[in-house]
């Protein structure tokens, strides 16, 4: 007999399943259901030879089972059958062989069209039988091939033809048909007087036979046995989407995403799992169809699933680069046969800044002046600073994407184009991404080639050389006297020679910078499959990364007043290359009921950045701006720069995995990558990565199935390790560098000097993490909970250390050190609370919590003696650090003086070392205190997304609680001795701790009176769509709609915007040289033809 | 299916292969160099043992800030331009500093760097890791190297009294040395090079080491050995500074103000010079001290900060004679007028509208008027100078020997001969009333002319200590040939006013005052190290 390919998917199938337990069936059954199938009947005529002497009648059906291809179909409980009979027939046809058993008896029977006999009481007939038709299509109208069809408490069922027509005959208008599908939701519909009935199945996220892409290869989540979190791209959040990070704001539990300003071309920040690590961020390593790469590589509509190794004991096979988690994001593929589709999606946005903060106007700055404040000058005019240097911005994308052909061959091509603007003038960034994939298989399936070519093209102003925007600019829009003009009567701008105080309006149109981008990264992979489970497959790519920038002052900036100079001009430019080659072999064997899944592999990285770049000044015309660097005089008399690097980095590794279970019951999964670096000291290139994990579906042993209520229970725990290398090459080697010069003889030379405190023992960071996991699903899975506790440890962290000088000629070493401590829960939730054939409300709610102990600073290679180091910086006129980094506390301590009090002359009273009032003159390092913590302790997300008719709306919610925030711009300009440098805010002479203002004189001090709150909870993203469906015509589909992000916000915090940045080792610094945050909204339109 | 199975046998060769020969983590240097693979030549020797030198050039950026602005001469006050930095310099000249100072760090941090590369440099020297071209003595050059180390410790018992002393390469973290056993160690070096070092004064020796330079070294040595140590050594440094004489090497030159002038190379007056470029220079005073709109003085190619901070404390200047021509060499004072001579140079900010005049007065050390106090002009910028300049800074000078044999003459009772020295060095200063030049014993042994006490509002509010200051008419010739080169501070420890008078918006803050804190980093860093005992808390 033929084999059914649905047989896996339909046995496992959990709805179905259920469906047969509650009618407590033999489970022998379902391969019945499964054997109709083939569509093969199997002649009533058939002659069959039978004796049986006193068995009962629940044998003798067994015994014609075994002879024949009939199967039996009845309820268990019917006493009738334990009915003893004894015959013996020869050549008897099906009918006459049942006449002779169920001759006498309380039951009878009927033979329905697949060799299914039916047994039921003489009381309860079988009705009249119907035939139902219909066609069966996925949400978007395509039809679905080989949906399985079947009536709800029976064996009857067929499955979808290639057109997703079908035909089955049903018992009865009672009778109810279940569709089915693997990734799609199972619907019921009872039969009643209808005789086509056509279904569109909805894709369901919540089911368990999901597949999840995992670091080289993909498992379906029952086998996991790790915290993998998976996105599919309906689940995306909605609207203008600068980036992958963003599609998943609030989705999973533990990764936070932070957008804490709206500069066009910033990506967003992610944080997993809270600070595991000193020296390399906090950025997960972002694997892009199955190569490493950024955010900005892939256009977000181009992505069809973004998968979260979240566990050490998932990331553990990505080695080094796993530590921060790993994020895997999957473009669109063609998975089946597709006929040539086009999907056009495009959107405009405009933004307004969240908040503005308070700043004197003009004519509340006069009264200061008239005060005669220190510092307050009135020079006519009334200028609003932000107004002049914002705009509004205007951003268009549009993405296209299309693709045809059949599972086995096939192309895609997605073109996606941004042109972007920001709030501050000039500020934007064009961009254009490409993909195009080709997917092709030969030699009778034995060889599978993928084609790809990734990339982009993204030019942007540059407001400051080498970087999108100037830093200080928004400052000085702030803070720049409102009773100052623009421009003056001249014509030329306002500007006050202090190198610390500029014209904001005239730093951006004095400048000329743009900066380009290309980055193409050709790859592809071919595949192998000699025989039957095994796979060999080899992956190439090289990412090609080309940066040019160009940087010009006119002579009218004041840069070029200041220095008495004719302009000013730069060019840079890098290129950076990243060769992979990887070689894997998979190997799939399953016997009896043992699946074993094992992967071998070998990688090789090798990174080559080269960079250089030139300056000039003195141009005879700015027209040029940075296009001819020649033509300034600079260069002749000594004073143009130059510069030129080379580095390059290797990364090998060899790597291993098993993945077994027991009938999917018990799962278990081990891997180890060994892996080394050039980075390392000699001794130390080389370190081993293990995982261990483990897995039980509780929900498949014997013992569940009394609880029907319940549709999915997992337990599952693991440990794994994994790794972090330099950001930098050399840092191990003993260098030397020419730097500055003497006088000799008459001469100016160079002198040799070392470069750095050489550390030849510098070795891996390694990160031990421990989960345990707890998945339940109840209600088929409409209620589907996932707890997750882990405890991460990170040992021999990387940083560089304050040493002391001496011995130590510099005044820090990179070397190995300490070990930090994060534990934590999450919780995600995922619910559909309702579902109703016109309305929809599907519901995520997750929460997580983190705390952070840095355990100590000191390993066997190197000890921090004092048990702690500062980061983090004020900026001048402060010039302190703000953040302790200690022994025994948690990463993001803000550290400084604890006011408590001003004095009757306006000056700060800080609380000293003893706990008593000290005078904030008499300050001394020893009372600095820890005085709050810049990482938020609890993040919850609420995104809801709700379907009613042809509307969707979806609304996401996130916030972050327990940290407090520095608030910079307080800090500096809501202090009188600010006026002495420019405006202030409108809070500056409020009274202090209700007593009186700050003195005129008292200097900027950074005391704990700046740190606030950060608690908040943000509407963040609000999108209404309207869906308009089209039966005929070229259109199938087309979807307007409207968005809004960051939209409201309820904090207690009063800078622009709570959500600050939360990585690194000095988060909560709400800094005053920004680029602010703003409020998106945006309307779009999607067509599919 | 034959070739197919070929296949399915070369692939794991293949493999075997790639995996093999791709696995050598040996990392290729581009752009560094690195001790394993660099190979000296001989002729390079003056790039090797050069940062010891180029280190120093620092002390131009962070010397002043400490140490003139910590003394009776100059402050810098905050003003309307905004310029303030947090208050740092105000702590500075109040003396209410902590260990936190950034300046106190600055300083301690470049000494010690340069303590290391000395340490270093011997070392490489000393086992012959570093090749020396045949006509250059290898002892010698470890003999420079060993006297710019003790230049460098001197600076450090100088500032902070007891401290590390490491003299080898190591990564042990040091303990703390009294100051009188590095006092005793340093002077032993310098003695014991001498004779090694070089005794030309020429194109290759300027800027660096050679005998008098190290003899000048010592002489500063013993001048303030009674500080450091206890101990008087007026002989000792009477000696030193009768060598440097004797040999003829070194002059007057005839104008005071050609010593710092901006091509004052090769001077002949200077004995040890940091050497300052504007292409391979360093940081000056210029940007701190003028303000923004001098800039059309002098066609400078840099604006000063703002309204410019350094200014000279009017007490100070209340000492000259005002026939004194260093008056005018040393400080920028009056209505001031662009390049061209007749162009009004105008106030930018309180003053807006006003011509730019700096006036002497100034309302008290924290914050003042935009006009208010005279700049620091001693290292005149050319026409058309940027920041950093090309003026040398020249910090041992023959006028320098001279003054400190007249101090140890007047110490030692030969108050007439040490009147004469200074008669001579005031004589260039004097051009138009030679007379005046001439100065007694008796008026170099009475009080200071100096009126300390602190202001409020120009006035004198609190006259606090009067005690007359022994030698104080020496103390103010230091004054005006030495203003704003960095030895006041040194000079009033010695002279016992630094941590006893108050001047302008400074009081006395106790005899801690004579040596700085131990940064507060080196304490992190070094957890076994005590703080100097009088900032313990």
């Amino acid at each position: 007999m033929k084999k059914n390919p649905y047989v896996n998917c339909f046995i496992l199938n959990r709805t179905f399943r259920k469906l047969l337990l509650t009618m407590k069936i033999s489970f022998l059954m379902a391969f019945l259901t499964i054997l109709q199938v083939s569509g093969s009947v199997y002649s009533q005529n058939t002659r069959l030879n039978l004796t049986v002497e006193n068995k009962s009648m629940r044998e003798v059906f067994k015994l014609i089972e075994q002879e024949s291809d009939f199967r039996f179909f009845y309820n268990d409980e019917f006493n009738e059958l334990n009915k003893n009979v004894s015959l013996s027939i020869s050549e008897k046809k099906i009918d006459d062989i049942l006449a002779l058993i169920l001759d006498n008896s309380e039951v009878t029977y009927r033979i329905l069209e697949n060799n299914v006999i039916v047994i039921t009481p003489l009381s309860d007939p079988l009705p009249q039988p119907v035939t139902i038709k219909g066609k069966i299509t996925d949400e978007n109208g395509n039809p679905l091939p080989g949906v399985n069809v079947v009536v709800e408490a029976t064996l009857i069922g067929v499955t979808s033809g290639g057109n997703g027509d079908y035909s089955i005959n049903v018992p009865g208008p009672e009778s109810v048909l279940v569709f089915s599908f693997i990734g799609m939701t199972t619907q019921r519909i009872t039969v009643g007087n209808q005789q086509i009935i056509n279904v569109s199945l909805k894709s369901d996220l919540a089911q368990l036979e999901e597949v999840v892409v995992v670091g080289y290869g993909t498992q379906k989540k029952l086998e996991l046995t790790s915290a993998v979190s998976s996105v599919k791209s309906e689940n995306f959040v909605k609207g203008s989407i600068k980036d992958a990070a963003q599609l998943i704001k609030g989705q999973v539990a533990g990764v936070s995403v932070i957008n804490q300003d709206a500069d066009p071309t910033g990506t967003s920040q992610i944080l997993l799992r809270g600070v595991t690590t000193l020296a390399s961020g906090t950025q997960p390593l972002i694997v892009i169809d199955g190569v490493p790469g950024s955010l900005n590589d892939v256009a977000p509509e181009d992505i069809e699933s973004i998968d979260i190794l979240k566990d050490g004991s998932a990331a553990a096979i990505y080695g080094t680069r796993g530590t921060n988690g790993v994020i895997l994001i999957t473009t669109k593929k063609v998975n089946k046969d597709t006929p040539a589709t086009i999907e056009w999606n495009s959107y405009v946005s405009t933004q307004v800044i969240t908040k503005n903060l308070e700043f004197m106007n003009a004519d509340d700055y006069r009264v200061l002046v008239a005060q005669g404040k220190p510092g307050a000058f009135d020079y006519g005019s009334n200028t609003n600073w932000i107004d002049e240097i914002f705009q509004t911005p205007v951003s268009h994308t549009h993405n296209i994407s299309m693709k045809g052909g059949s599972a086995n061959n096939n192309y895609i091509i997605n073109i996606n184009y941004k042109a972007l603007q920001g709030l501050m003038l000039k500020s934007d960034n064009n961009v254009l991404n490409a993909r195009i994939e080709a997917n092709q298989t030969m030699f009778d399936g034995k060889v599978k080639i993928n084609a790809n070519i990734m990339g982009y093209d993204t030019k942007y102003f540059s407001g400051a050389s080498g970087s999108s925007f100037r830093s200080d600019v928004y400052r000085y829009g702030l803070i720049y006297n409102p009773t100052d003009p623009v421009k003056d009567a001249a014509g030329d701008w306002t500007e006050h020679l202090d190198n610390n105080y500029r014209n904001p309006v005239s730093l951006i149109e004095e400048t000329n910078g743009l900066i380009q981008v290309t980055n193409i990264r050709p790859f592809g992979t071919i595949t192998f499959a000699p025989i039957k489970g095994l796979t060999f497959k080899v992956l190439g790519s090289r990412n090609m990364y080309n940066r040019i920038e160009g940087y010009s002052e006119t002579f009218k900036n004041v840069q070029s007043i200041l220095s008495a100079r004719k302009g000013y001009a730069s060019r840079s430019t890098s290129k950076s290359a990243e060769d992979l080659i990887e070689i894997t072999g998979t190997y799939l064997k399953s016997f009896d009921k043992h699946n074993l899944n094992l992967l071998g592999g070998y990688t090789y990285n090798k990174q080559t950045n080269e960079n250089f770049s030139a300056n000039n000044y003195n141009f005879p015309s700015d027209l040029y701006t940075y296009n001819n660097l020649s033509l300034g005089s600079a260069r002749t008399s000594g004073l143009a720069g130059m510069s030129s690097y080379k580095g390059s980095s290797k990364l090998v590794s060899y790597f291993a995995r098993a993945n077994y279970n027991y009938n999917e019951k018990y799962l278990l999964m081990t891997s180890i990558r060994y892996e080394g670096s050039t980075k390392f000291g000699t001794d130390n290139k080389w370190g081993a990565f293990p995982s261990v994990s483990a897995g039980w579906n509780i929900i498949s042993e014997p013992f569940m199935e009394n609880i029907p209520t319940i549709s999915a229970l997992k337990i599952r725990g693991g440990y794994g390790v994994t790794g972090t290398a330099p950001s930098s090459s050399y840092q191990s080697l003993s260098r030397l560098s020419y730097g500055s010069k003497i006088l000799y003889n008459g001469a100016w030379i160079p002198v040799i000097n070392p470069s750095s405190n050489n550390n030849p023992n510098l070795g891996w960071e390694k990160k031990e993490e421990i989960n345990i996991g707890l998945e339940l699903g109840v209600f088929d899975n409409r209620i589907f909970g996932t707890v997750d506790f882990y405890k991460r440890t990170t040992k021999n962290l990387l940083w560089d250390y304050s040493v002391a000088t001496p011995p130590y000629l510099f005044s820090t070493i990179f070397a190995n050190a300490g070990t930090m401590e994060n534990k934590g829960i999450e919780l995600q939730l995922t619910a559909t609370p309702v579902q109703t054939s016109a309305l929809t409300w599907n519901t995520t709610l997750n929460y997580s919590t983190n705390s952070n102990e840095l355990i100590s600073l000191s390993s066997d290679q190197f000890q921090l003696k004092s048990g702690f180091f500062y980061t983090g910086y004020t900026g001048e006129p402060i010039q302190t650090t703000t953040h302790r980094v200690e022994e025994g506390e948690a990463i993001g301590n803000f550290w400084g003086y604890k006011s408590i009090d001003i004095d009757d002359n306006g000056r700060w009273i800080i609380e000293d070392a003893d706990g008593n009032p000290k005078a904030i003159a008499a300050q001394q390092p020893t009372d600095k205190k820890v005085l709050g913590n810049g990482l938020p302790k609890h993040y919850l997300n609420w995104n809801n997304s709700i379907n009613y008719k042809q509307f969707d709306l979806n609304i996401a919610m996130n916030g972050a609680f327990g940290f407090q925030i520095l608030n910079f711009t307080k800090m500096f300009f809501s202090v009188p001795v600010s006026l002495t440098r420019g405006n202030v805010m409108k809070s500056t002479y409020d009274n202090i701790y209700g007593k009186r203002p700050l003195s005129d004189s008292q200097e900027l001090q950074y005391v704990s009176y700046f740190i606030e709150d950060g608690d908040y909870w943000k509407i963040g993203n609000i999108t209404l769509g309207y869906t308009l469906d089209f039966n005929s015509g070229p259109i199938k589909y087309l979807r307007l709609y409207a968005s809004g992000r960051n939209m409201f916000t309820f904090t207690g915090y009063s800078g622009i915007d709570p959500e600050v940045n939360s990585t690194g080792l000095s988060p909560g610094n709400d800094e005053r040289d920004r680029y602010p945050n703003a409020r998106e909204y945006t309307f779009g339109i999607s067509v599919k033809f | 299916m034959r070739t197919m199975k070929n296949i399915i046998k070369t692939i794991p060769i293949i493999l075997l292969l790639t995996i093999v020969g791709c696995n050598d983590l040996t990392e290729e240097v581009y752009s560094d160099l690195t001790v394993d693979t660099y190979k000296y030549t001989a002729n390079e020797i003056y790039g090797v043992i050069g940062p010891v030198y180029s280190n120093l050039r620092g002390y131009y950026g962070q010397g002043h800030l400490v140490l003139d602005v910590s003394s009776d001469i100059t402050c810098m006050p905050a003003n309307a331009s905004g310029w303030d930095d947090g208050g740092i310099y105000k702590k500075i000249h109040l003396h209410t500093w902590n260990s936190e100072a950034p300046q106190v760090r600055n300083i301690w941090n470049l000494f010690y760097r340069g303590v290391l590369h000395a340490n270093r440099i011997v070392d490489q020297l000393v086992t012959n890791a570093v090749p020396v071209p045949s006509d250059v003595n290898r002892e010698s050059l470890i003999a420079e190297m060993k006297v710019a180390r003790a230049f460098y410790y001197w600076q450090i018992i100088d500032n902070y009294g007891d401290a590390p002393f490491v003299t080898s390469v190591s990564q042990e973290l040091p303990a703390s040395t009294p100051r009188k056993t590095i006092y005793t160690a340093i002077v032993a070096d310098i003695n014991d090079a001498l004779d090694k070092l070089s005794s030309d004064n020429n194109k290759i020796t300027y800027g660096r080491f050679n005998k008098w330079a190290a003899k000048a070294l010592l002489a500063n040595l013993y001048l303030n050995a009674k500080v450091y140590t206890g101990t008087a050594e007026w002989d000792k440094c009477l000696a030193e500074c009768n060598d440097i004489i004797a040999s003829g090497k070194y002059q007057l030159e005839p104008n005071y103000a050609d010593c710092f002038k901006a091509q004052n190379q090769n001077s002949i007056e200077t004995i040890f010079a940091l050497p300052m470029d504007e292409i391979n220079g360093s940081s000056v005073y210029i940007n701190s001290t003028l303000h923004a709109s001098s800039k059309a003085k002098y066609t400078l190619r840099t604006t000063p900060w703002g309204a410019g901070s350094v200014k000279a404390i009017p007490q100070f200047i209340d000492t000259y004679d005002p026939a004194d021509s260093r008056i005018d060499d040393t400080w920028e004072r009056g209505l001031q007028f662009a390049a061209n001579g007749t162009t009004r140079l105008m106030c930018l900010y309180d003053r807006a509208g006003q011509q730019l005049n700096y006036t002497k007065e100034v309302a008290n050390g924290l914050y003042t008027p935009e006009n208010e106090g005279y700049r620091i002009i001693k290292y005149k910028p050319e026409i058309g100078a940027t920041n950093p300049q090309n003026n040398d800074v020249p910090f041992f000078r023959y006028a320098q020997v001279l003054m400190m044999k007249a101090e140890c003459l007047l110490r030692t009772g030969q108050a007439a001969a040490a009147a004469d020295i200074v008669t001579e060095v005031r004589q260039r200063a004097f051009k138009s009333q030679p007379a005046k030049a001439t100065v007694t014993a008796a008026q170099l042994t009475a009080n200071s002319k100096y009126v300390y006490g602190y202001v409020e509002n120009y006035v004198i509010a609190d006259p606090g200590d009067q005690t007359p200051v022994e030698f104080g008419g020496f103390y103010d010739e230091l004054g005006y040939e030495f203003a704003c080169e960095w030895g006041r501070r040194r000079d009033m420890i010695r002279f016992g006013t630094y941590s006893t008078k108050s001047w302008l918006s400074h009081k006395p803050q106790g005899a801690k005052i004579n040596v700085f804190p131990i940064p507060q980093s080196y304490l992190d860093a070094n957890p076994n190290y005590q703080q100097n005992p009088n900032y313990a808390k």
